[in-house]
């Protein structure tokens, strides 16, 4: 009985309907797109975008040379010199982060005692040459001025939860 | 070697295991024999038990507290228990304690991921700490150039007071204060002056001692450890470099029990850094004029090779003797090839032909770790702790350990930790009489054997040495030491075959310094070879400074003159070799050649390069290999055929080579089997010179002159490490030492500007008053410019104030031609 | 030439382009309306860049595309590489002229114009076996063979449907067969011949080399079948040459099952005398476009088809299920139940 069954169901297409309805109940349902780079996703302040070195309220970088971002880096991105500043102070002369390297899982972030070394909000960059993937000390800690608001507002929000 | 007493050995159980332990030995000694761990900070098993850090405690039965198994000595049938509860307890809790006043600065203390503190609290502490009482803080001390202190790290464990108490000697730390005011500290403001102060860096279990040259560059994750051997001195301390991507950072010793324990020199510890000096040569040169052109390997070596097929075979090599044997034996295939004399005696002072060299390599029968358990040592003509600075610490640690009676013939009195309990002091030219003194009061025969007579007449034989010659007589280890000093004497052959003599009147063993620090190993490779060559066309200089790395730089100075061409290979761009050269080759250093060295007991020990050659500098053995293929020689010596320098590809190839050749000689020795390695082969007992008469004191007025090698300054790399150069080590330049009573005597004040005259050299100088000189000598260091100036390590010379130098200087030229 | 043939030909030649320049416009904005709708099926919506809603992105593609550069593979035969894209498009375009899309708006009313139909689709195998074999290259050979075995294995599947058809409707012209069919929806050719309309549309898809018989060109995601050498302008005559196909066979689908230019409306109670009971172009059109809806709503539904699922459908499902039904048709009309005409 299943046999004579199974063979009209197919001669009569069933599932072959079966599937044209799904995808007709697809096409009908409202669509979520977002017409990217006009609308856009919310993002969470523990967003981990482009990288940035940030300084304390007195302008002095927070940067201590400790290179535990270095060593827990996974994707060994992170290239750090360092030495005793002329004022006694332990501080980096090279800190790399190669971008191409750096899986952006925010490991170093979180290792950093200082919270010198973050993760900002932006993430709409490019490079344009050779090269450009290195970003060096002195770039880091320009984007850290330059994101300084938007890191220190997101770390305020999300303190409650750390 | 092992000539142990019997001992009582006793049977204790720690965490259920069985173990024999000596009696009176500590619990902590065997549990580390067995390998089980123990946590402790103040314990180290070179210094003695001090047990304040609580650390070790442990669980004994039947023990109503627990007890620090450093400080309990073990008892037939004692059960321990590291891991029981009381144990585990007191671990957490001491630890606790110990961490209550410790800082929170890990991210940015050099010494975390190789810290003690750190390692511990993990496996043994607790993971929250109870404290919330304010931290105390502690002033840091400036320890000098070499140590760095952050001392609010410090937890007290008083391992750096115990070492330069016990095993530097130098007492120059203590504890102040006390309960949590504590403090270690050097009282008065002074640096730690000495020579082995870099190990309270190894031994200090925090950061608060930390390698100042070193401080902040790298972690201790992310460097390699490269094994190699120091070749500052003929002991060749065992070293482990720390390198990252190519480039030594600091240096570490490496455990030899043989030769260097677990310790590390001041000057093997801060040498490395000469390697990154802005000086370094990083292309071939040529001379331009006046001026240095870079150039190519491929230019440079032509001309090379134009200037060496013109000299034909009236090329003189210089070598250094701190060169490993590698270069050593490549040189001497390449002078064999080309028909030229090779030298690595540079600090001999015979260097006319016809002179017997005196025995310019280190060499002894008496093991170091044997020299610990002397009990009377004659230290001749050396300045141990600086020349050899891991023999005196043997020396000390037989004198505190079992006694030893250390009695010294000096020209300068050394402010050495180390009682010395006869002091013979006089100037240099006296001592072959002070010697023949010593040997008169050991064996009176002497003076009336043939050849002797003479030099016995002239014998000083005091009560001093009356003494030394008792001493000598009755110690059973008694050990004869002469020092570099002598070696570089200009009667160093009758200085070396008295202090043999004495030697073998007395029973002693027989130790035989020279500078230069692979120089037993440069002997084994050019035994018998030629050595100088008169008025050579062509100079070619492997590592050193002519003006610097030699007893006599008049003489090399004067060689450079009159050569047509100077090749210098060097790692370094210095003054002296621009001033001198007319091409210069980068080489490497030892460090980044890696090779074979012997040290003074016949020990060979092989290591790799540590670090990566920067530039286009090569090691010198290719560079020789290269001229060699270039000059392509007519007809190669039949001994050459066993390793031609050829077929050296690789550095496998010559590794083995060195290898073989050592072999060879090892066999070729028919008492081998009685010897250290290579130790009956390079202890050779200084012959009996051709001459035994004594060569005319200085005159009235005159000074005999004391040339000492400064620590600091022994080879090239020394002298371009600013750490070593700014520690207190160093050497004033344009400065002469003398007698207080000799300043007096020709009328000079102290600090008084001089002009000092010594054969035809005339410099200008500081005089400075030292009670510690021996009257009749003057104290001025070799590798200075002063030195340069002046000529020979040892001679006479004579003072004038300057206020007549220029009547003199000008007289002098006037007179240009008579030489005095 | 006298002035009457002249302008019988100038007046052929503007009929032509009549057709071919709306066809054209049309398969622009079929691709356009194929990547909205797949793209709807798939929740999310399709190009909406260039130009509102995305209306200009054909002419995107277009410009793109004759930008690129043809390359001519090496040892190619180059006369056979750059006939093969027009052999295909040849017939695809030459079939319309006997569609008839209303009942005097034909190009050219032959009374054999279902059999011409059959003749130029079968010749449209010829450009894709050209076109393989010019490559020069061992994947785009037997991605043409493959296809070409497709192809001529559903024609017999297709032919046997349009003979059921021409036994109910007894005329071969297309016009004739749409006159057939007169009489309300259900005097259309879809009901009386269901199973020879399923058949004609599958072998449809399975002609045009459409998913879910696209194992030609998307086994090819990889090695894009028979055109994989070819890229600019030549790869657009192909893609030209497919989409036309695909509206051929709708129109033809529309004309030969679903009453061509006939209102459905016709002799219904209420809408019966509205203007939605008309007949005409519109309703044609209409058709047409409902039937390529279903070309892309089975490309975005069904999985592909493994080849020799195609083979065993074609040959040993579908022709004997078309045999059949050629006896039951026959019967059909003997018995009368298949009216002709109304």
């Amino acid at each position: 009985m299943t046999a004579v069954t199974r063979y009209l169901r197919s001669l009569m297409l069933v599932e072959l309907f079966r599937g044209l309805s799904v995808t007709w109940r697809h096409m009908v349902a409202p669509k979520f797109t977002l017409n990217y780079p006009e609308e856009k996703t919310p993002k969470s302040n523990r967003f981990r975008g482009l990288h940035a070195l940030r300084r304390y309220p007195n302008g002095e970088e927070r940067c201590i040379a400790c290179k535990l971002c270095e060593a827990v880096c996974p994707a060994l991105a992170i290239t750090i010199d360092s030495e005793q500043r002329d004022d006694g102070t332990r501080r980096t002369t090279r800190y790399d982060i190669d971008l191409f390297k750096c899986i952006y899982c925010g490991f170093c972030e979180e290792s950093c005692p200082v919270d010198s070394i973050v993760e900002t909000d932006f993430h709409e960059y490019h490079f344009e040459n050779r090269g450009e993937n290195i970003v060096s000390k002195q770039q880091l800690l320009a984007l850290g001025d330059r994101f300084e608001t938007s890191i220190a507002a997101a770390r305020r929000q999300d303190a409650a939860y750390r | 070697m092992n000539a142990q007493v019997q001992q009582d050995m006793v049977t204790i159980e720690i965490d259920g295991r069985k173990v024999e332990a000596p009696k009176g030995s500590m619990i902590i000694e065997a549990a580390d024999r067995i390998g089980i761990d123990i946590p402790r900070f103040c314990y180290h098993r070179k210094l003695s038990i001090a047990a304040n850090c609580r650390m070790c405690l442990v669980d004994v039965e039947k023990a109503p507290k627990p007890m620090p198994a450093c400080a309990t000595p073990v008892a037939d049938g004692m059960r321990v228990f590291t891991e029981s509860c009381r144990a585990r307890d007191a671990q957490k809790n001491v630890m606790e304690f110990l961490l209550i006043n410790h800082p929170l600065d890990c991210p940015i203390c050099d010494q975390g991921g190789e810290c003690e503190l750190q390692d511990l609290a993990m496996g043994y502490g607790r993971s929250v700490s109870r404290f919330t009482e304010r931290k105390r803080a502690v002033k840091d001390k400036n320890l000098g150039p070499l140590i760095s202190t952050d001392m609010t790290r410090c937890i007290h464990c008083t391992r750096c007071v115990r070492f330069l108490d016990e095993i530097a000697g130098s007492n120059e730390l203590g504890t102040i204060g006390r309960g949590e005011k504590t403090e270690i500290s050097t009282y008065i403001e002074h640096s730690i002056d000495s020579e082995l102060s870099g190990n309270i860096i190894d031994l200090c279990p925090v950061g608060a001692l930390t390698n100042k040259p070193f401080r902040f560059r790298a972690r201790s994750w992310e460097m390699l450890a490269r094994p190699a051997v120091s070749s500052h001195d003929c002991l060749h301390s065992n070293i482990w470099y720390h390198t990252r991507r190519g480039e030594v950072l600091r240096a570490v010793p490496r455990d030899n029990e043989a030769i260097n324990e677990t310790w590390l020199s001041d000057r093997d510890r801060y040498s490395h850094s000469g390697l990154q000096h802005a000086n370094r040569l990083l292309q071939p040169q040529l001379r331009n004029g006046e001026r240095w052109q870079q150039t190519s390997w491929e230019q440079a070596l032509e001309q090379a090779v134009t200037a060496l097929q013109q000299a034909g075979d009236s090329v003189q090599m210089l070598l250094s003797p701190q060169l490993v044997c590698e270069e050593q034996l490549a040189f001497r295939h390449w002078a064999d090839q080309i028909g030229a004399a090779v030298d690595w005696q540079v600090y001999d002072h015979a260097v006319a032909d016809g002179d017997q060299p005196a025995q310019n390599w280190s060499h002894s029968n008496v093991p170091l770790a044997a020299l610990e358990r002397a009990d009377a040592v004659l230290l001749a003509g050396a300045r141990i702790h600086h020349d050899q600075p891991m023999l005196g610490h043997r020396l000390r640690q037989a004198q505190r350990r079992h006694g030893a009676s250390i009695n010294v013939l000096t020209a300068a009195q050394v402010d050495w930790y180390c009682r010395q309990d006869s002091t013979v002091l006089a100037a240099p030219d006296q001592w072959a009489q002070h010697l023949a003194g010593i040997l008169l009061a050991l064996q009176p025969d002497y003076a009336g054997q043939s050849g002797f007579k003479t030099l016995m007449k002239a014998a000083r034989r005091g009560p001093e040495e009356e003494q030394i010659a008792q001493r000598l007589q009755q110690a059973e280890r008694a050990v004869v030491i002469a020092g570099q000093q002598i070696a570089m004497h200009p009667q160093a052959g009758l200085l070396q075959y008295l202090l043999r003599l004495i030697a073998e009147a007395s029973g002693s063993g027989l130790t035989v310094l020279a500078a230069g620090g692979n120089a037993a190993g440069a002997m084994l490779m050019h035994d018998g070879a030629e050595r100088r060559i008169d008025a050579p066309k062509v100079l070619i200089l492997h590592s050193l400074q002519p003006l610097c790395d030699t007893a006599r730089p008049e003489h090399l100075h004067a060689l450079c003159q009159q050569a047509d061409t100077v090749i210098a290979l060097s790692a370094w761009r210095d003054d002296d070799l621009e001033q001198l050269a007319d091409i210069m080759l980068p080489v490497a250093d030892n460090i980044e050649t890696g090779g074979t060295s012997v040290n003074l007991n016949g020990l060979s020990q092989t290591f790799a390069a540590a670090a990566r050659a920067p530039g286009s500098a090569r090691p010198g053995w290719k560079i020789a290999r290269r001229l060699a293929e270039s000059m392509s020689a007519a007809s190669t010596p039949a001994d050459a055929q066993d390793a031609s320098l050829l077929q050296w590809n690789d550095d496998d190839a010559v590794r083995q080579a060195v290898a073989n050749r050592l072999q060879a000689l090892r066999e070729g020795v028919s008492d081998a089997g009685s010897s250290v390695d290579l130790q009956a082969v390079i202890h050779q007992l200084p012959e009996k010179p051709a001459s035994m008469t004594l060569p005319k004191s200085s005159a009235a007025g005159q000074l005999y002159r004391l040339g000492e090698l400064p620590m600091v300054r022994v080879d090239q790399l020394c002298r371009h490490s600013a750490a070593l150069q700014a520690s207190a080590h160093q050497v004033a330049d344009r400065q002469a030492r003398l007698h207080p009573d000799d300043l007096r005597k020709l009328k000079l004040n102290d600090q008084a500007r001089v002009l000092i005259s010594q054969g035809d050299a005339r410099a200008e100088a500081t005089v400075v008053a030292d009670a510690a000189v021996a009257s009749g000598c003057i104290g001025i260091a070799l590798t200075t410019a002063l030195a340069a100036e002046l000529g020979a390590a040892f001679g006479p010379v004579s003072l004038q104030p300057a206020a007549d130098a220029q009547q003199t200087l000008a007289l002098a030229e006037s007179d240009a031609g008579d030489g005095a | 030439m006298d002035m009457q043939t002249l302008q019988t030909l100038l007046w052929t030649l503007a009929k032509i382009f009549i057709i071919i320049i709306p066809i054209t416009l049309t398969v622009a904005y079929y691709t356009y309306a194929e990547r909205k709708v797949i793209g709807y099926m798939q929740s999310r919506i399709g190009p909406n860049r260039v130009g509102p809603w995305g209306l200009l992105q054909p002419f995107a593609d277009v410009f793109k595309l004759l930008f690129k550069e043809i390359i001519l593979p090496a040892n190619a035969n180059k006369f056979l590489f750059y006939l093969a894209p027009v052999l295909t498009l040849g017939p695809a375009l030459a079939a319309w002229a006997v569609v008839p899309f209303s009942d005097w708006l034909i190009l050219a009313d032959i009374n054999a114009s279902l059999l011409y139909v059959l003749a130029l689709t079968s010749m449209g195998v010829y450009g894709i076996i050209v076109a393989g074999w010019a490559s020069n290259s061992k994947y785009a050979f037997l991605g043409a063979l493959r296809s070409a075995a497709q192809i001529i294995s559903y024609e017999i599947a297709m032919g046997f449907a349009l003979v059921c058809v021409l036994i109910a409707a007894g005329d071969i012209s297309l016009k004739g067969i749409v006159e057939a069919q007169q009489g309300g929806v259900f005097d259309w050719f879809w009901l009386p011949l269901l199973p020879m309309f399923m058949v004609y549309f599958i072998s449809g898809v399975a002609e045009t080399n459409r998913a879910p018989f696209d194992v030609a060109e998307g086994e090819s995601e990889i090695v894009a079948g028979f055109h994989v050498e070819y890229a600019g302008a030549a790869f657009a005559v192909f893609f030209l040459a497919e989409y036309a196909n695909m509206i051929l066979i709708s129109a033809l689908t529309a004309l030969l099952f679903a009453g061509g230019w006939l209102s459905p409306f016709e002799n219904v109670p209420v809408l019966g005398g509205t203007l939605l009971a008309t007949h005409g172009i519109g309703w044609f059109l209409a058709k047409t476009v409902f039937f390529m809806f279903f070309f892309l709503w089975f490309r975005a539904t069904f999985p592909r088809y493994r080849y020799d699922q195609i083979m065993r459908l074609g040959w040993k499902v579908l022709i004997p299920i078309t045999i059949v039904w050629v006896v039951v048709a026959a019967v059909l009309v003997l018995t009368g139940a298949i009216v002709r005409g109304s």
